[in-house]
Order: C-alpha cells, then sequence, then structure tokens
C-alpha cells in the first residue's frame, strides 16, 4: 500500500504540476487586491496594525454577503470564492475514474483489495487539495514579497495569525464581541481546507456513480446555491467568512461547519469503499466486444 | 498448480446478460484460447477472470480463492485487455518500474530482461507517448508478463504486431505456460489462435459452445 500511495503521489501530482500554476496565480492576484484593500483601509480608518498572512486569507476567503433578493441588492457574482472552487474541481475531477480506464487498470489488478485502491486515491485527493491551499498561499507569499520589495510598497506580512480588528473592519462584522482568536483562525485556516477536501472527495465519490461531468455540475450547482441561500446545508457557505456566525448574525455556525465537513468526509470514503467495491471496470466500448 | 475454477458464472450488465452460465476449469501449464464473433462474451469473461467485472451469479475461484469474496484480485496476474495505456511522459522501462514498484516481485534486471524478449530496448529515451502501436502493444504484454505471474491475460496480443512481434508472443507464451502459468488469450485471427492455444474455447452469445472446446495442434 505505501508502495500504491508513493506512485499514486507522483503520478497523481507531482507529475500534473502545471494544475498549481493557476491556485499560484490566484493567490498572487487576490494577495495584491487584498493589499491595495488594505492599503485603502488603513487610510480611511486611520493607523492599523501590519497585515499578516491570516488578514490576508481572511480576505481571500471572505466569499460573499448574505443575498437578500430585492430590487436595491442586485446579485453580485462571488468571482473570487467560484474562481476557487472551480480551479479546485478541474484539478481533482477525473482524474481518478480517468486512470482507472488507463494507466490505472495495470495498477488495480495489483492491488490486493479494491478498498486499497479506493483509500490511496482519497489520500491522493486530499494531498491535491492541500497542494492546492499551498499553491495557493505560496501566490499569496510571492505577492506579498514582491510588493514589499517594491519602492514605497506595502509591508510583508507581520504573521500568520489573522488580527481580530482588521477582520472586524474588513468584513464589516455585526457581532465582534463573539469574535475571538482561536475562533477566528478556525475560520480562516481549517475551515476552507476542511470544506474543499469534503467537496472534493464528495466529488470523486460522485464520478464512479455518475460521470467525472456531472460530478462537475453537482460541485458548480453547490457553489451557487451557496452564493444563493446562507444555509448550513450548502458547504460553500463554510468557506466564506461573510457568512459565519460572528460576522453575520444570522450566519452558519463555524463548529456546526467542521462537524458536517468531517462528516461528509467519512461519508464519502465510506461511500466510495461500498460503490467501487461492488463497480464493474469496463470501458466505454466494453459493451460492444 | 495454478487453477481457475469457473462454476455458473452469470453477469448482466444493464440487463443484457454477456456472460451466462460458463462452467470452465482451467489448469496451469496450458494457454487457453477464447475465440467468438465480436460481442460474444470473451472480453467480458477475461475481466471477470481478473476481478475488474463482479458476477451476477456463480463463482469464480482462483487457486482455491473465490474472486470477489475471499479476494478482489487474483494475487498474481498480468493483463492486456483492450489497448494498453501508459504513462505517456515515462519511458517504457519507467513504465514498468513504477509498476513493479507496487508489489516489488520484480527488479530492474528482470524488467530489462522481459523488454529485451518482447522486442524493447530498455535504455530506449522515447517516451511512452512517442511509442509506434506496436510498441506500445509489446509494452502492453512485458508489463503482464514481467512478474511471472499465476494467470496471463492477453486479450488480441498480437493486435498491431508485425511477424517478429509475432513469434516474440509466441515464445514469451510458451516460456509462461512451461513455468506453469494459466494463459488466457483471445485473438481474432483463428490461425494464430490455434496456433497459440493449447485448447480453444468458443463463446457465442455469452455462452460456451460446447463442440468447440477442442485440443489444438
Amino acid at each position: 500500500m505505501k508502495q500504491q500511495i508513493r506512485a499514486e503521489l507522483k503520478q497523481g501530482i507531482v507529475r500534473r504540476w502545471y494544475l498549481y500554476i493557476l491556485p499560484f496565480a490566484l493567490g498572487a492576484v487576490s494577495t495584491a487586491a487584498f493589499l491595495n484593500r488594505y492599503a485603502l483601509l488603513e487610510a480611511w480608518t486611520g493607523e492599523l496594525r501590519a497585515a499578516s498572512f491570516g488578514d490576508c486569507f481572511a480576505y481571500i476567503f471572505r466569499g460573499m454577503q448574505e443575498y437578500i433578493p430585492n430590487q436595491h441588492q442586485p446579485f453580485e457574482v462571488p468571482v473570487l470564492f467560484l474562481l476557487i472552487n472551480i480551479l479546485l474541481a478541474v484539478l481533482i475531477g477525473g482524474y481518478a475514474a480517468g486512470e482507472l480506464h488507463g494507466t490505472g487498470l495495470n495498477k488495480l489488478v495489483r492491488c490486493r483489495r479494491r478498498s486499497d485502491w479506493w483509500i490511496c486515491k482519497c489520500i491522493w485527493n486530499v494531498i491535491s487539495v492541500l497542494g492546492y491551499y499551498a499553491a495557493l498561499i505560496a501566490g499569496a507569499v510571492t505577492a506579498a514579497f514582491i510588493a514589499s520589495v517594491k519602492p514605497g510598497g506595502a509591508a510583508f506580512f507581520s504573521g500568520i495569525a489573522p488580527h481580530k480588528e482588521v477582520v472586524v473592519k474588513l468584513l464589516f462584522c455585526e457581532n465582534p464581541d463573539k469574535l475571538n482568536d482561536k475562533m477566528l483562525c478556525c475560520m480562516v485556516f481549517v475551515l476552507p481546507v476542511l470544506t474543499s477536501m469534503a467537496v472534493s472527495l464528495f466529488q470523486m465519490t460522485i464520478e464512479f456513480i455518475l460521470q467525472p461531468w456531472v460530478s462537475f455540475m453537482v460541485l458548480m450547482a453547490n457553489c451557487v446555491f451557496s452564493a444563493f441561500f446562507m444555509k448550513g446545508c450548502w458547504l460553500g457557505n463554510y468557506m466564506m467568512l461573510y457568512r459565519m456566525k460572528p460576522v453575520n448574525a444570522n450566519g452558519v455556525d463555524w463548529q456546526t461547519g467542521i462537524l458536517i465537513n468531517l462528516l461528509v468526509i467519512a461519508a464519502s470514503i465510506t461511500a466510495g469503499v461500498f460503490l467501487f467495491g461492488r463497480y464493474d471496470v469496463l470501458n466505454k466500448n466494453s459493451m460492444n466486444k | 498448480m495454478n487453477t481457475i475454477e469457473i462454476k455458473n458464472l452469470n453477469k448482466k450488465i444493464k440487463g443484457a446478460e454477456v456472460l451466462k452460465d460458463i462452467n470452465l476449469h482451467l489448469e496451469g501449464g496450458k494457454v487457453y484460447g477464447l475465440k467468438g464473433k465480436n460481442g460474444s462474451g470473451k472480453t467480458m469473461l477475461m475481466r471477470a477472470v481478473c476481478g475488474l467485472i463482479l458476477p451476477t451469479g456463480g463463482s469464480i475461484n482462483i487457486n482455491g480463492e473465490q474472486l470477489g469474496k475471499q479476494i478482489s484480485f487474483p494475487r498474481s496476474v498480468g493483463i492486456l485487455i483492450e489497448n494498453p495505456s501508459f504513462i505517456p511522459g515515462y519511458t517504457g522501462l519507467k513504465n514498468l518500474s513504477v509498476l513493479a514498484a507496487i508489489q516489488k516481485r520484480v527488479g530492474e534486471d528482470e524488467i530489462r530482461e522481459t523488454l529485451e524478449k518482447i522486442g524493447l530496448d530498455p535504455d530506449d529515451k522515447r517516451t511512452y507517448r512517442k511509442y509506434s502501436l506496436g510498441m506500445k502493444q509489446r509494452l502492453g504484454i512485458a508489463a503482464a508478463v514481467m512478474e511471472n505471474p499465476d494467470i496471463v491475460i492477453l486479450d488480441e496480443p498480437i493486435n498491431a504486431l508485425d511477424e517478429s512481434g509475432a513469434k516474440q508472443v509466441r515464445t514469451i507464451l510458451k516460456e509462461q505456460k512451461e513455468r506453469g502459468a494459466v494463459c488466457i488469450i483471445a485473438c481474432h485471427d483463428s490461425e494464430e489462435l490455434n496456433f497459440l492455444s493449447d485448447e480453444i474455447i468458443e463463446i457465442a452469445e455469452g455462452r460456451i459452445v460446447p463442440q468447440a472446446s477442442q485440443s489444438c495442434h
């Protein structure tokens, strides 16, 4: 199994390095946008602590405010939120199912059990998500560094943890008193990653029940519904700080978010073991043979 | 001795019966040739034997262990089913090394030896994507036999091969047979199939055609 995992990571991550360029660029561009916004905020509110990496991440995962349909508030497409999810879906989508019908057939029969193959794919999936975030972070750090060396540019990140007062001002937090540092770190660093893992594992499981393109559509539907409805059942809400309870008084609870995401992760892995154990590995043309 | 025992095997896919009441006893040291028209069920039977599809009814026992119950896949199997597919950016040697690393049964020397036997240069720097059809087919066969598996399943092994390639396949099959492997092959060329096989199993509409089970040579 160790060898299988090693081969999986080499083939599924190292050899697909180019897929991490776009999240890197996304991290860099959104950090540049954050630094501009931060400078404006500083000019508007007076002296602020130097921005930390956490503040930047909070900006990237701010999402969109609750959408309440009325004539005065048109729906604004949460471009960054959608891009983050689309790029991740592209990274994950199609690999497991596609590999199974290509190179993976020879790998599969060399596995001891079908469940081993699925577990390897789940490990690949989780590490891919971590790699995706690593690329996003690398882009953010690079952009911040370039800005800091530029004459008259912004200072480099002052630390890792997000600053409560910055986030409160940046997101117009409705209940700043209820926001604490531990909660903020969980909302900024843990929830987006955990939600992405849950969504990606769910996507991979759906691929085997339906088709890779259908799983992609299901994911996009989740993004759109998450943007429209501030409800805990739409996982995308846990990737948007604007939708979290202390920021929005009616928002979703971050602890519930962690629990729901863990449940989705466990359910996807278990369902995959069960489904793949009964899955017929057929090529599209097999019925004609 | 390696054995494959297939009892009352049935397989339905999307309501269509692709394998019906298959009963076979296959022994090591023999080459079994599957004969039949397109869509007769040859590939399905091969997929069932290597655990890629699960029976709707009946059982397949490999050396006494039931596929799908005690084991997911035969403990030692080499397959070439339909078109071979490898990592496009790797050389032949590297591709086989990646596969061999999973079970660690063979090292680089054995892989090199297998490549030479099938007519591929182990030191060829060309990547798989630059291989010709014949070379891809050879690499697929090498992947199937490099670990000297107990069961060798080759679907259309001489596809895209020239005369020398076909000759090399014959030699390899002979070697596999002599070391006691159960070899199952399917081939559209009846003459070649008769030549390669010890026994012919004819399949029509998912069923074994009884009168056609015959010894060759």
